[in-house]
């Protein structure tokens, strides 16, 4: 199922893990945990991977970005949410976009893990909804002016840029009504310090961003103007393919705690997992886990083989973050207290970090929409 | 929770016995100890603790704590029907539970039951709050099978020395006192001794657990050749899982149904969120089953009361405690999706969104602790359905 060079890059990232993640696991859910982590994951080779080697990158695919994903997810989710922005959601519109300025200016940083950014159209009244953004950029001499409120922008605190969507042309129609920039977050104006208190996913920040006459150069402009509905759009699917497979790593790592403990946990006489209410629980875990990861992978080869993948994407998300939760209620149940506390296992931990992805990149329903759009387009009966 | 929704036997004594509650509560239950209607009703520490507290000395004082015990001991010496439309009422007015629940609903019961008269003068100060207790059963290797209890106790002069380590103690870090099941002979259940175990004893320390919602509402206790006296036997030596018995019936069936309101509550509080901002179809169609799940486990509970007898107990107590824990986990994962809504986190203050997430983690562990979910089911194929074991 993964090349010889796929696995190569797994057992890479597995090797950080087990060196790396697992010394302090305690310490992955303290304020900046991840980004202080991204040095050593640049320095490993393991973030830059998309990019082409003249901006520090590895030049390869996005299935070798999803086994490395899983595999760091399933140790320290929050370092892996840092991680996709600096791996995937900035870079593959940066380099589809930017100009050869641009790259050079913000790609070997995040790529040695020596800079990260963050990506910011979530607003109060804009999640599902883009055209609910307020965000505005107006002309200004030499540039533009941005003011705006957005919020549950994720490691926006640490960041060094943030890839900020804003309505450019308030009365023209989605396609055309937004524009995309890479903001320098030590711009005067620029206020990403007030911090959104989180179930999961604490190891890095989650905060409101507020811009407040912004001024930014017209380099700091991505593509053109007007350009940001299909840049949003150009990104979204390898961005749920990577929520999928972090999903996938959370749920496999839960369902292989709960395998172990199954094993060795002994009442009445005998281990648990010679219950048949366990061991059936086990079999459904790791199948649906399965079927997660195939899910992902599907997705991941047609986009790198150039593919129309919205639905692949659409439906490699709902499965693993969806199905992939209940795993992870699922060895919760199995660890009994010991899954509830923090003590011992990573599985609460687990369970709070992959419930996110149900939402974040775009909520089930909206996946579920997606999916039946894409068929009925696909019918010629849209 | 309006209105009794089913025909109850004990017709006009219990609709008197009703009102009679409704008044006390109406005059006695001070507007600034009320719950929240987003609550947690398993655990409390800090000004949650210290409100509970106030309430029980309250409760003592009118003579209501302990409404199930012999009048001779405290209680008013009503049946399990009268208790559990008492605890209803509470919830419905949204009294907190008492502090001292675990010394209440179980070892008063079980002291009531196989004490000695030594033993019974600890009923006061159960009632009073003055004491409070925690249960020591469960153990790292005997969660589910407590027949694997390796906590140990030897014969010494005067009485016992016990040592060993239990886990998942709820109340373990305030209380007084703790009932104690500990291997004094060899085999499996029929080992077992119940001690009453002084907290504050030279040998015994307590250290709490944190748990995912960021509670430390448990606590792993060691024991450390603590010395218990012999009049601190609960029972006979070896007779302690008949004793145990006592306690967990109880527990897992008419105590859970002080919770119902609580589900209630945040079911109908679900119905309002949706209310509050622009929320998909599919989200209000999972509040509505939700909302009518907890109407129906509310309802279930009285069908249950109202099947009581002299017998076994109905089967709609024992299925109460499996389904409240499935009902609320679903209702908080339901709040999640809701309040990550764009439209609806608008509306909804920092406090309440808190609120929310917490419960939500804190329900996790209301298909685990108490008795897992797999345990009830056991328990429902065995003594309802008269299945037999593998």
């Amino acid at each position: 199922m993964l090349t010889e060079n796929e696995l190569k890059w797994q057992a890479l990232a597995q090797e950080f893990a087990d060196s790396v993640l697992e010394r302090d696991r305690a310490g992955l859910e303290q304020p900046g945990a991840a980004r202080r982590l991204m040095p050593e994951l640049g320095a490993a080779g393991l973030i830059g991977t998309l990019l082409p080697a003249e901006y520090g990158g590895a030049g390869l695919s996005l299935v070798h970005n999803t086994v490395i994903q899983e595999v760091l997810s399933g140790s320290a989710p929050s370092l892996a949410a840092m991680r996709a922005v600096s791996a995937v959601f900035v870079p593959v519109p940066l380099m589809q976009f930017g100009t050869d300025a641009q790259k050079a200016r913000w790609l070997p940083g995040i790529a040695a893990g020596e800079s990260t950014s963050a990506i910011a159209f979530t607003e109060p009244d804009a999640g599902s909804d883009l055209g609910g953004m307020t965000t505005t950029a107006t002309p200004a001499t030499s540039g533009y002016t941005l003011n705006g409120h957005k919020w549950y922008i994720s490691g926006s605190t640490e960041a060094d840029f943030i890839l900020v969507y804003a309505v450019t042309a308030p009365d023209a129609p989605i396609e055309s009504r937004l524009s995309a920039f890479l903001v320098p977050t030590s711009l005067p104006g620029v206020d990403a310090a007030t911090g959104i208190e989180t179930m999961g996913m604490r190891g890095l920040s989650h905060a409101q961003v507020r811009f407040r006459d912004v001024h930014l150069s017209r380099d700091d402009l991505l593509g053109e103007i007007g350009q940001g509905y299909e840049i949003v759009n150009y990104g979204l699917a390898p961005e749920r393919i990577d929520i999928a497979a972090r999903a996938v790593g959370c749920a496999h790592r839960a369902y292989r705690e709960a395998l172990r403990y199954a094993g060795q946990r002994r009442q009445f006489g005998r281990p648990i997992r010679k219950f048949q209410a366990v061991s059936h629980r086990l079999a459904d875990m790791c199948t649906t886990v399965s079927a997660s990861r195939l899910l992902v992978l599907q997705a991941a080869r047609q986009f790198d083989a150039g593919e129309p993948c919205q639905r692949e994407a659409a439906m490699a998300k709902l499965h693993a973050a969806n199905e992939g939760f209940k795993v992870c209620d699922d060895a919760m149940q199995i660890l009994g207290a010991l899954g509830y506390t923090k003590e011992i296992y990573p599985v609460e931990l687990l369970f709070r970090d992959i419930r996110v992805l149900r939402m974040g990149g775009g909520t089930d329903e909206i996946m579920r929409h997606i999916i039946q759009r894409e068929e009925y387009l696909a019918l010629g009966e849209l | 929770m309006s209105g009794l929704p089913v025909d109850l036997p004990g017709g006009s004594d219990l609709r008197a016995f009703r009102a009679e509650v409704r008044d006390w509560l109406a005059q006695n239950l001070p507007a600034e100890l009320k719950v929240p209607y987003l609550r947690d009703p398993t655990g409390a520490s800090g000004a949650e603790l210290e409100k509970r507290l106030r309430w029980q000395s309250i409760l003592h004082a009118g003579g209501w704590a302990a409404v199930h015990w012999p009048a001779e001991y405290g209680g008013r010496d009503v049946g399990m029907l009268e208790h559990a439309v008492f605890l209803a009422e509470c919830a419905a007015a949204r009294a907190p539970e008492p502090a001292n629940v675990i010394g209440l609903s179980m070892v008063g019961p079980t002291l009531i039951e196989h004490g000695t008269v030594g033993q019974l003068a600890l009923l006061p100060p159960i009632l009073s709050g003055e004491q409070m207790w925690c249960q020591l059963y469960s153990e790292p290797e005997a969660g589910s099978d407590l027949g694997m209890i390796r906590t140990h106790g030897t014969r010494v002069a005067g009485g016992w020395s016990v040592s060993g380590q239990k886990v998942w103690c709820s109340w373990a870090a305030v209380a007084d006192r703790g009932m104690l099941l500990a291997r004094t002979a060899a085999g499996r259940l029929d080992g077992l001794t119940c001690f009453l175990i002084d907290m504050h004893a030279p040998g015994v320390r307590v250290r709490p657990m944190r748990q995912i919602s960021g509670d430390e509402h448990f606590c792993e206790v060691f024991l450390d050749e603590v010395q218990v006296l012999e009049d601190q036997v609960v029972g006979a030596p070896g007779a302690g899982w008949a004793v145990a018995t006592t306690t967990l019936t109880h527990e897992r069936t008419t105590a859970i149904f002080a919770r119902h309101g609580a589900t209630v509550d945040a079911a109908e509080l679900l119905l309002t969120l949706l209310g509050r901002g622009s929320v998909a179809d599919v989200l209000c169609d999972r509040a509505a089953k939700l909302w009518t799940d907890a109407q129906l486990l509310r309802l279930s509970a009285y069908r249950g009361l109202s099947e009581l007898g002299t017998g076994d107990l109905p089967a709609a107590l024992y299925l109460q405690r499996l389904a409240w824990g499935v009902a609320n986990k679903a209702i908080f994962d339901l709040a999640a999706d809701i309040t990550s809504e764009p439209s609806v986190r608008d509306e909804v203050s920092a406090g309440e969104l808190a609120a929310w997430q917490k419960l939500f983690l804190a329900s996790q562990g209301w298909t685990i602790g108490g008795g897992t979910s797999e345990i009830q089911r056991n328990m429902l194929a065995s003594r309802v359905l008269r299945m037999a074991r593998a």
